[in-house]
């Protein structure tokens, strides 16, 4: 009889070990991205590899659309000194944008949040953009995240001028105040 | 102990399988259940500027104030023909398989035009229809301008999307494409 209870508790454990692995790895997947360029982490979705897989997973599971594989996307959910974006705190994304056709910079949380993209962006003299996130408005450049305790901030660019897996450099992350 | 040996490595094995297949299954099938439901609303076979709630919702790189225009074909009792008029700027067209797989991409750097067809069939490769392979692609024939796309799935999400800079410049876009269509083109020999 304990024979049967142990063989039955090590195919549970299979299962549930293979289940839990599977769900724990899509959610993080479009978190961990492909490469990291200065916290930033780059979603890269193709057909043909395993990765995509999990990341366009993330997104399905959600009954959200992937993004286009021309799309250059990248996400973080910390900033640059370690501390994970939280709703009320308040942060600020500087530096310059890679050249590409088109961009935006929201973020993917629980509820929808505001955006800046190319159209609407206010540029500083020498092309660089400040932008705020925060609950409050602020002059300039202001994004509000969603009401989520905690988000992650997303950098959509469109037919970026660099290819794929060619590394960018991409704008700081600091936080202001909470 | 030697006695589960057998056990602890079919077990693993189970493991790997169960991961497997939920990666590979799961999403595209919640994925496809979840769009049937959201899209209820929408036709088959018909163009649709989407609510800009709903674009936002659905798309991860779209805002409320990007314009998207959407076809939700079936191409199982013909192929169906999508007649795109777009204003002058930046715009990309994606065409994914109902369980979230793209299959077909043009833009308007690559199209270098503002009125253009797709032609939308299923694809006579018995290969793509079992894998659900990319697309293949040709040329129109029937003298517009555009390309025909054979699909390995018999339903699918075609968007047209434009990035806006406000709502005026939404509205103004919305105008002109709104003039797009797409329709069920041939019947089925029946």
């Amino acid at each position: 009889m304990r024979k049967y209870a142990v063989i039955a508790a090590l195919l549970t454990a299979g299962v549930s070990l293979g289940w839990l692995s599977a769900r724990f790895m899509m959610q993080n997947a479009a978190g961990a991205g492909s490469t990291t360029d200065g916290g930033w982490a780059e979603i890269t979705l193709t057909n043909d590899n395993l990765r995509s897989t999990y990341e366009s997973g993330y997104y399905l599971w959600q009954g959200k659309v992937p993004p286009p594989h021309h799309v250059r996307l990248f996400r973080r959910a910390k900033d640059d000194e370690g501390n994970t974006l939280r709703g009320d705190c308040a942060i600020q994304i500087e530096g310059t944008i890679p050249e590409a056709r088109w961009w935006v910079v929201n973020t993917d949380g629980a509820s929808p949040s505001g955006s800046v993209s190319a159209g609407t962006a206010i540029r500083e003299a020498n092309g660089d953009v400040a932008i705020t996130v925060s609950q409050s408005p602020v002059p300039g450049n202001w994004i509000k995240p969603g009401a989520a305790s905690s988000y992650t901030l997303q950098l959509v660019l469109q037919n970026a001028s660099a290819p794929t897996g060619q590394k960018l450099v991409l704008p700081a992350v600091k936080r202001l105040w909470c | 102990m030697a006695k589960y040996v057998f056990w602890v490595i079919f077990s693993a094995l189970l493991g790997f399988a169960v991961h497997l297949a939920y990666i590979l299954f799961v999403p595209s099938q919640k994925f496809s259940a979840q769009i049937d439901a959201t899209l209820r609303n929408q036709g088959t076979n018909k163009f649709e500027i989407l609510d800009a709630k709903l674009q936002a919702a659905l798309l991860p790189f779209a805002t409320t104030d990007d314009l998207v225009g959407l076809c939700k074909f079936d191409v199982s009792k013909g192929s169906v023909k999508l007649a795109v008029a777009v204003p002058e700027g930046y715009w990309t067209l994606s065409v994914y398989t109902l369980h979230g797989k793209q299959v077909y991409a043009l833009n308007g750097e690559q199209a270098d035009t503002q009125s253009f067809t797709v032609t939308l069939s299923k694809s006579p490769s018995l290969m793509s229809q079992i894998l659900g392979d990319d697309a293949d692609v040709a040329p129109a024939t029937d003298g517009d301008i555009g390309w025909r796309v054979g699909l390995g799935e018999n339903q699918g999400l075609a968007f047209l999307w434009m990035p806006q800079s406000d709502q005026w410049q939404r509205q103004e876009a919305a105008s002109l494409l709104s003039t797009s269509s797409c329709s069920l083109q041939i019947a089925d020999g029946s």
